[in-house]
């Protein structure tokens, strides 16, 4: 009896502080170009047991001007179409472009955009439209001539895409197959994402996670004292 | 202890103070469950419950009943986070066929547009039917619920979406009938309806009640020791 309600006194303050540890990740990504929020549930079972699920925000985090050429926002559900070093497709909403040593348009982690979009070496203005084609001007009072497009695409189910660092995601079963992005989907050239995450939330989070561990941690300590009574009967 | 019938029942008065102290923990129990689950969404706080006559024949019969006192409602920008406004829970069903409910309404969609509890459980529709969306639209935003829980999708012409009505969420009462007039908040999440500080004073008369229990005990032990130690002995 004694043992129960420790026990889970104990587990409850166990889960707080694995609430905290959700809000400090999001906190801590703040300024983290793309980056998408957790959120840390925590609901009753059938068995009337606490279980817990870390669920992705997948909404759009507010686009900054950044003036570079190179960045790209993308606005409305979606994400940019990358390949990985390793070949595997991945796809990204962190649209801060480079070039590499070949003249591909990568992210900054070397993966190609697309399957790779290669810009000359000599051109006097670059432009990305809305659909994300890569306009190019060689020479100043040219036509701009379309040399690739930036893929778009979305998923049924973007919440179940599973993270793989360096701001990208990987499809899984329960995302479903990748679709060509609507027009609802648009690049904004000169603009980055910033992270989804909502400081003032993660504040008033943190003041009911601290209520709830320190009140369950003071339940455990009520409990041994009365354990200590009931031990103690023979005098 | 004389009961109604002329006889008398003895019971060890040592183990009377033995089962008030066990019958105290019992409480204190339920008490902590609150503590423990104050911060689950959706988790109705129980009240002790326990009568003199059960008290005294089963030091065990402590009854909880649940308050079903609507929680505290909290703004969350999440546009399938609903919470009950009105007394009445959400129906799930389960993977053997049985129903559960809840008062937690964070619910999500898979890749197949079936609206899920966070435990992948089928949210029911208000005729028994597990809640499917005919198309996921580009922005969950677009997702509207009424008041009375009927289901929306608005129109996306850029994304070539069609605004469709899905069907009505089911509420159902304690003894599982289905409710008419329910209020379902949209982008919203019912905190549990527990209060720390109750339940810290709620504490206090148990307690007492434990220690009072016990001071009745070692009064008797007293006597009893002196009793058996002096029964007999000439001066």
């Amino acid at each position: 009896m004694f043992d129960a309600i420790m026990r889970q006194a104990a587990d409850a303050s166990t889960l707080n502080f694995d609430a905290l540890d959700t809000v400090a990740r999001n906190v801590s990504n703040l300024n983290t170009w793309g980056y998408k929020g957790q959120r840390f549930h925590m609901y009753l079972s059938d068995e009337q047991t606490v279980k817990t699920a870390d669920v992705r925000d997948m909404e759009e985090g507010e686009l900054m001007l950044t003036k570079r050429t190179l960045d790209v926002g993308v606005q409305g559900q979606g994400f940019i179409q990358i390949t990985r070093p390793d070949g595997e497709t991945a796809y990204t909403r962190f649209g801060s472009m480079t070039q590499n040593g070949d003249g591909f348009l990568t992210t900054p982690f070397g993966d190609l955009i697309g399957t790779g979009i290669q810009l000359p070496t000599n051109y006097h203005k670059i432009r990305i439209d809305r659909q994300g084609h890569v306009k190019l001007m060689e020479k100043p009072g040219d036509q701009y001539r379309t040399i690739g497009q930036i893929p778009l695409v979305n998923f049924p189910n973007p919440a179940a895409l599973e993270n793989i660092g360096y701001n990208s995601f990987q499809e899984t079963d329960d995302s479903g197959k990748p679709v060509r992005a609507s027009e609802a989907t648009q690049l904004s050239q000169g603009y980055l994402e910033r992270a989804n995450v909502d400081i003032h939330l993660a504040v008033t989070e943190v003041l009911r996670i601290n209520a709830g561990a320190l009140s369950n941690l003071r339940l455990v300590k009520l409990i041994d004292q009365l354990y200590q009574e009931a031990v103690n009967l023979r005098q | 202890m004389p009961l109604r019938t002329g006889i008398t029942n003895y019971v060890d008065p040592l183990a009377i103070s033995v089962g008030g102290m066990n019958t105290q923990i019992k409480v204190i129990g339920i008490h902590a469950d609150n503590v423990a689950f104050a911060d689950v969404p959706g988790y109705q706080r129980r009240v002790p419950v326990s009568t003199t006559f059960i008290e005294t024949l089963a030091h065990r019969g402590v009854n909880e009943v649940v308050d079903t006192q609507v929680g505290r409602l909290f703004n969350t920008d999440q546009p399938l986070d609903l919470a009950l406004a009105t007394e009445g829970y959400f129906q799930l069903l389960q993977a053997d066929g049985r129903i559960h409910m809840t008062r937690d309404g964070r619910f999500k969609l898979d890749k197949d547009g079936y609206l899920l509890s966070q435990d992948n459980q089928n949210v029911l529709s208000a005729s028994g039917m597990p809640i499917q969306l005919p198309y996921i639209p580009d922005s969950l935003k677009r997702i509207r619920v009424e008041h009375d829980g009927t289901i929306r999708i608005e129109a996306n012409p850029s994304a070539n979406q069609p605004a469709v009505t899905v069907g009505k969420i089911g509420v159902a009462s304690e003894d599982g009938n289905r409710l008419a007039k329910v209020d379902i908040r949209q982008a919203h999440t019912e905190h549990s309806n527990v209060f720390l500080h109750e339940e810290y004073i709620a504490f206090a008369v148990p307690r007492r009640s434990f220690q009072a229990n016990r001071q009745i005990f070692l009064l008797q032990s007293q006597t009893l020791s002196k009793v058996i130690q002096e029964l007999g002995r000439t001066q």
